[in-house]
């Protein structure tokens, strides 16, 4: 599926458009942390809980479930809270 | 009988009239009262809720007006004759049910019903807002509404320079900037209130005199200080939207919490590099709450985790880009027209040149705005932040 990076975290994927695979939301993160070692660690945290800092949503809706069922087609987009002004 | 005479004749065959006290029960329900009298007769009192759009551009104002033709229309003039004529031509342009108020204004006033007198914008301003001031949706009534109203930016940087320009050219009547900075070369690139004659002066200062060039009528209101837990709910009170226009987030949480506990709009935009976010963070509004900049994200992130503008860099311009976004969600707050960004915030990406639209969550369990909760108080983020709020 589709899974747009935050600028903050391209460091990790370098594109803000990537391909990772998975049927849930557990599962894509963990595919994206094969392809881009570390990336995951910077939204989940050690209590497996998504950093305060870090936000998804699933076709443009938001979901706080890792367990969510996701299909191919469906896009992800995570956001990372910014403060430049 | 000449033959205008037999026109008004034959219209009265083909209009139906209704006396101004039908005309007052049908817009009780619902009916659009349409004002087509010239603006200097409506500018001696009119029917409050009325639609002042005239006649002379009746037709092409209407549509956007009264954009449901199915919607009752009941036209006025002076006397009940020039709303004749106005009632036709509604009725051509597919309006179903269109009435001629009879005997117009002055039998309105003559049978003692309600009467307000509109404000009534001068000369110089009339010039300067005319763009807006056609578009129904502003008018003068909304013209008037934007003089009369107060706006807090927070950060006279990249995102307050566009807002505060465009907020002060459309007329907002009070304008509060704040900002302890000074402004610095490096400041250019993006923070077009300033210029480089200005470095070394106090951004709220080198924005003052900007924006009273671009329009002397706006009020400035500068606070040159750090916002702080013990000087925001002061700077904040009175204001009607507040725009965060911060570069930190120990500023940003503050904002939200104080903008939570007032009740104010919250206009939010945030920049990175190519990347840009807005929405607006209101809780208080009514029917349907939105959510809070913490109902998003409970805690900011560390220093670490969120690397500056001043380490990552930002195109100059997506400020630009979202501050006027926010200098728009402003206005259609204070004007209350469109659909506001509560609940939604858009993400640009300017390299993509896409938008995508986000919902946010109310979150119920929301320390500041939940359901049933009590102000928890401000919380000091410098310790985890690393800077001070400005």
């Amino acid at each position: 599926m589709n899974v747009l990076i935050p600028a903050p975290l391209r460091s990790y994927s370098r594109h803000r458009r990537v391909e990772a695979v998975g049927s849930s939301l557990a599962e894509v993160l963990a595919d994206l942390d094969r392809q881009f070692p570390g990336i995951r660690f910077r939204m989940i945290n050690e209590q497996e809980r998504m950093r305060p800092h870090i936000r998804f949503f699933v076709n443009g809706a938001q979901t706080f479930d890792l367990s969510l069922r996701l299909r191919a087609t469906d896009e992800l987009v995570i956001v990372q809270a910014l403060s430049g002004g | 009988m000449n033959a205008s005479e037999r026109l008004v004749v034959e219209l009265r065959r083909r209009i139906h009239e209704v006396s101004p006290k039908e005309a007052l029960s049908l817009q009780a329900r619902g009916a659009a009262l349409v004002d087509v009298r010239e603006s200097d007769e409506i500018a001696q009192g009119t029917v409050p809720g009325a639609l002042a759009l005239g006649r002379g551009f009746l037709e092409l104002r209407i549509e956007e007006a009264v954009p449901d033709l199915g919607r009752a229309i009941v036209a006025m003039c002076s006397t009940g004759l020039r709303s004749l004529f106005a009632a036709e031509n509604l009725m051509r342009l597919g309006y179903e049910t269109v009435y001629s108020m009879a005997g117009g204004f002055s039998r309105w006033k003559a049978d003692g019903l309600p009467v307000e007198v509109p404000f009534a914008l001068g000369g110089p301003a009339r010039e300067r807002y005319a763009r807006q001031l056609v578009m129904a949706e502003v008018g003068e009534v909304g013209q008037a509404r934007l003089l009369r109203s107060k706006v807090l930016l927070v950060g006279a940087g990249g995102l307050g320079s566009p807002a505060a320009y465009y907020l002060t050219a459309a007329g907002v009547g009070t304008l509060g900037l704040v900002d302890h900075d000074v402004v610095e070369r490096s400041n250019l690139q993006r923070q077009i209130l300033h210029t480089d004659a200005r470095v070394g002066n106090s951004k709220v200062a080198s924005a003052r005199q900007a924006l009273e060039a671009l329009n002397p009528t706006v009020k400035i209101v500068g606070y040159e200080t750090r916002l702080s837990s013990a000087n925001v709910e002061q700077i904040l009170a009175g204001y009607d939207v507040v725009i965060d226009g911060s570069d930190n987030f120990p500023t940003r949480y503050l904002v939200n919490d104080a903008c939570v506990k007032m009740g104010v709009p919250n206009v939010h935009g945030a920049v990175y590099r190519f990347e840009g976010q807005v929405s607006v963070f209101w809780p208080g509004k009514s029917p349907r709450a939105g959510p809070c900049y913490r109902c998003l994200f409970p805690e900011p992130p560390s220093m670490e985790e969120a690397p500056s503008c001043t380490e990552a860099g930002v195109l100059g311009v997506l400020p630009g880009v979202i501050g006027l976004l926010q200098a728009t969600e402003t206005i259609k707050l204070l004007l209350e027209i469109g659909e506001p960004l509560v609940g939604r915030m858009l993400y640009f990406d300017a390299l993509q040149g896409s938008f995508s639209e986000l919902a946010l969550e109310r979150d119920p369990g929301c320390r500041y705005c939940g359901d049933g909760c009590s102000f928890p108080g401000y919380i000091d983020y410098e310790r985890f932040c690393g800077r001070p709020a400005e």
